[in-house]
């Protein structure tokens, strides 16, 4: 082969393959890190669930904190003005989460319980998740 | 009174953006350069307007003039009046004004400091960004003007500034990340003006170049700010959290570092000119698409300060018609782009042509992950939301091949490199670098991840390969900033492998007097006392970690809106930072977290030295251009 081709065609052949791994890395990164996320209406009438962790959102009431051994147990229910789902969570909440304010968990849900392995508040503290914003201003 | 002139002042500024869209077209149809210069006034005054306007709005701030809505609902009477200058961009009316601003402001620059672009080439830009910025000023007419009064609630003391945002990273962050997002509208405009021209060559490569630079230098540095501002204030101890809002400055910072490079094998051998004009445009592009994500809030972010549909589309809008016109533009001069590219694969060029790629690579795979969520939404097919792990598992091994090459090109020549020749080159550092790496495996704790001695062992070898590269030549002011701004992503590499691997958390319940252990050092809860600052309350627990260093973290209740924040007691070091979050009163004992995050000073001083490395850049730029002026 003419020694310029064969250097374009090594060119175009590292390319493809920096693409390609690209490409798998993406699509197995997103098959596999993906959250799937609910309202509290749509995970209580949800038949069946993904075996990986979940995001619900909501807004947050009836907040009780209990010491347990050395943690802090937070049991809460976030609620989408419909329906609810119970949320258990150990560990340090942040600083904005507050009853009436939005915020948005991550875990798994089972037995009607939903054990939340991250709780996540927004920065802004007038924030409410877009669902339940329409149906307050409707109210 | 004021903000009826700031009102004033921004139909003037706006008539003056007019004008300078208008008068380069007088120019060209004339061909008369009493035009462009007169653009060139256009572009000042618009600037001197507009620094008008945006101190009326400091200075209400300052007044507490509450009948200002924006003021209103941004401002305390209790408020320092640092974060009351501060509150000035902390909404998004405010924000946009200061976009207004910086843009006139570098528009202002490059009247006075572009003096070797001929005047209708600089007539040109700048009837480019008196267009771009005409959108802007829409945008803040029709939806968020900033000066809206209301009468009727006179007599408020204001719903104060969000407690978050009360800290000094407002004060620098949102500026320099701004002048660093705003400067890339000046390279799209130098880009464009280039096309229009068709003069994208070696010349138009030096014109550029200062711009990118003071750009990118501006952006690492705001991207290292908000780093280190989310890290001591939000209290989860991270410091990336891969959220959008932080995809979005690092999506033109990628595209920023790309077109670094590539503009430098331009400016030297007028080659990959099609590329660079790309990338130039794509990362004003990046920035755009970057502000949309933040003032529209499509995304599920932590960062969602606005939420307003109507702001999103118009952004939107103003996205595509950019995009479309200049990529259609760039089209239109493909073929006198396009060019026979002898590059040989190992050379300078050829690496940085092969780094550039990655980099571009890596910025579309933050970008589909960023996005992805979104596009799933809008066609109903699910509601998810990509995580760290997504980014984490495609940007790691994408970085890998990057930092090996970054070290790589140190040792090839702009010529072409034989591989023999690169080996024997290579060999002895590559040994240094194997018995360093060893020793930190030695030393450091047991670990079954082998990617953290991966990250070590590349970041040691982009350090080691900087000082050959630095000691072997003789021109050292020429290869400082080049050694700077690498030596930082080595110094970032081991920082990050490190931080993630080796970091320890603790959450528990103590009361004062009651100690636990933090890895195998005591920390003790010595006292709890309540203080009262200007405008909040604070609880100051002291604790003392190793029996010698006092931390002491707090907690804040706002008097205003009643709200609680969080002030991390942080004890940091070249080694690690002992980091402590003071929570709740739980029955008899207070919540408390704690981390233990080994060189994660690391991370940010690598951001530093990048931004040190691209000001002595540029420095080395003006030091040039004035001693050829002397010589002349």
């Amino acid at each position: 082969m003419h020694p310029l081709r064969k250097k374009t065609l090594f060119t175009i052949c590292c390319g493809l393959l920096v693409l390609v791994t690209a490409i798998t890395l993406v699509m197995v990164a997103l098959k596999e890190n993906i959250n799937l996320y609910y309202t509290p209406t749509e995970l209580v009438n949800a038949k069946n669930l993904p075996a990986k962790a979940i995001k619900v959102g909501g807004m947050v009431e009836n907040l009780q904190t209990v010491r347990q051994k050395k943690a802090v147990r937070s049991t809460f229910i976030l609620t989408d003005l419909k329906n609810y789902v119970s949320i258990t969570y150990t560990g340090l909440l942040p600083d904005l989460f507050r009853e009436g304010k939005g915020a948005v968990v991550s875990g798994y849900y089972k037995d009607n319980i939903f054990v939340a392995s991250q709780v996540l508040a927004k920065h802004d503290e007038n924030y409410m998740p877009p669902n339940i914003r329409g149906m307050k201003n409707a109210s | 009174m004021l903000p009826e002139i700031a009102i004033f002042g921004l139909s003037l500024a706006l008539l003056f953006a007019v004008m300078q869209f208008i008068l380069p077209i007088m120019g060209f149809k004339t061909q008369s350069n009493n035009y462009f210069v007169l653009t060139e006034w256009a572009a000042t005054l618009q600037f001197v307007v507009l620094l008008v306007c945006f101190s009326c709005l400091a200075i209400s701030f300052i007044n507490n003039d509450f009948t200002v809505n924006y003021i209103a609902k941004q401002s305390a009477l209790t408020l320092p009046w640092y974060y009351k200058i501060a509150a000035c961009w902390a909404g998004h009316e405010g924000s946009l004004l200061l976009w207004i601003c910086i843009v006139a402001f570098w528009t202002c620059m490059l009247v006075f400091f572009a003096k070797r672009m001929p005047l209708a080439f600089k007539a040109t830009v700048l009837g480019i960004l008196a267009l771009m910025n005409f959108g802007f000023y829409v945008f803040l007419f029709v939806s968020s003007q900033p000066f809206s009064r209301n009468f009727v609630q006179v007599g408020l003391d204001g719903s104060d500034l969000n407690p978050i945002l009360q800290d000094p990273g407002l004060l620098f962050h949102p500026p320099v990340l701004y002048m660093g997002y705003v400067g890339f509208a000046i390279t799209f405009a130098i880009a464009a003006a280039g096309l229009i021209h068709n003069k994208i060559d070696q010349q138009w490569a030096i014109w550029i170049k200062p711009w990118v630079l003071l750009s990118w230098c501006s952006l690492t540095l705001g991207i290292v700010f908000g780093s280190w501002w989310a890290y001591h204030v939000l209290g989860w101890g991270g410091w990336w959290f891969w959220d959008p809002v932080e995809n979005a400055s690092l999506l033109p910072w990628l595209l920023a570092t790309a077109l670094l490079h590539i503009l430098q094998v331009t400016k030297n051998q007028q080659q990959l000119r099609f590329i660079c004009v790309l990338v130039a445009i794509l990362t004003y592009i990046m920035s755009l698409l970057g502000t949309f994500l933040v003032r529209s809030g499509v995304l599920i972010s932590v960062h969602t300060f606005a939420t307003d549909s109507s702001r999103g589309i118009f952004l939107l809008a103003y996205l595509l018609i950019i995009a479309t016109i200049s990529i259609l533009l760039l089209a239109y001069r493909y073929p006198k782009l396009c060019q026979k590219n002898s590059l040989l694969m190992i050379s300078r060029p050829g690496l940085i042509l092969c780094n550039s790629i990655l980099l571009l690579v890596m910025a579309a795979t933050v970008l589909l992950g960023t996005l992805y969520p979104l596009i799933l939404e809008v066609l109903g097919i699910a509601k998810i939301s990509v995580g760290m792990p997504y980014f984490n598992m495609v940007f790691i091994p994408l970085s890998i091949p990057l930092i090996f090459l970054m070290g790589l090109a140190y040792y090839s020549s702009w010529q072409g490199t034989s591989i023999k020749e690169l080996l024997k080159s290579i060999a002895l550092p590559l040994v240094i670098v194997c018995c360093l790496t060893t020793g930190v495996i030695i030393i450091s704790p047991k670990t079954d991840s082998v990617i953290i001695y991966l990250g070590v062992g590349l970041g040691i070898w982009v350090i080691i390969s900087s000082f050959v590269y630095l000691f072997k030549h003789s021109n050292i002011k020429l290869r400082l900033p080049i050694t700077l701004a690498h030596l930082g992503v080595g110094i970032t590499a081991i920082g990050i492998s490190i931080t993630s691997h080796y970091s320890q958390t603790l959450d528990t319940i103590i009361d004062v007097g009651e100690q636990v252990k933090l890895g195998n050092k005591t920390v003790e809860f010595v006292t709890l006392e309540s203080m009262k600052s200007d405008n909040y309350r604070i609880l100051q627990g002291t604790f003392k970690y190793n029996k010698k260093h006092y931390i002491y973290p707090q907690r804040r209740k706002y008097d205003v809106s009643q709200q609680i924040t969080g002030q991390m007691g942080i004890k940091s070091g070249i080694f690690a930072d002992v980091y402590i979050v003071l929570g709740e009163q739980v029955d008899q004992g207070w919540a408390i977290r704690m981390y233990y995050k080994p060189l994660i000073r690391w991370i940010w001083f690598g951001g530093i030295l990048m931004f040190l490395g691209g000001m002595l850049s540029l420095v080395n730029l003006i030091y040039n251009k004035l001693r050829l002026e002397t010589k002349l």
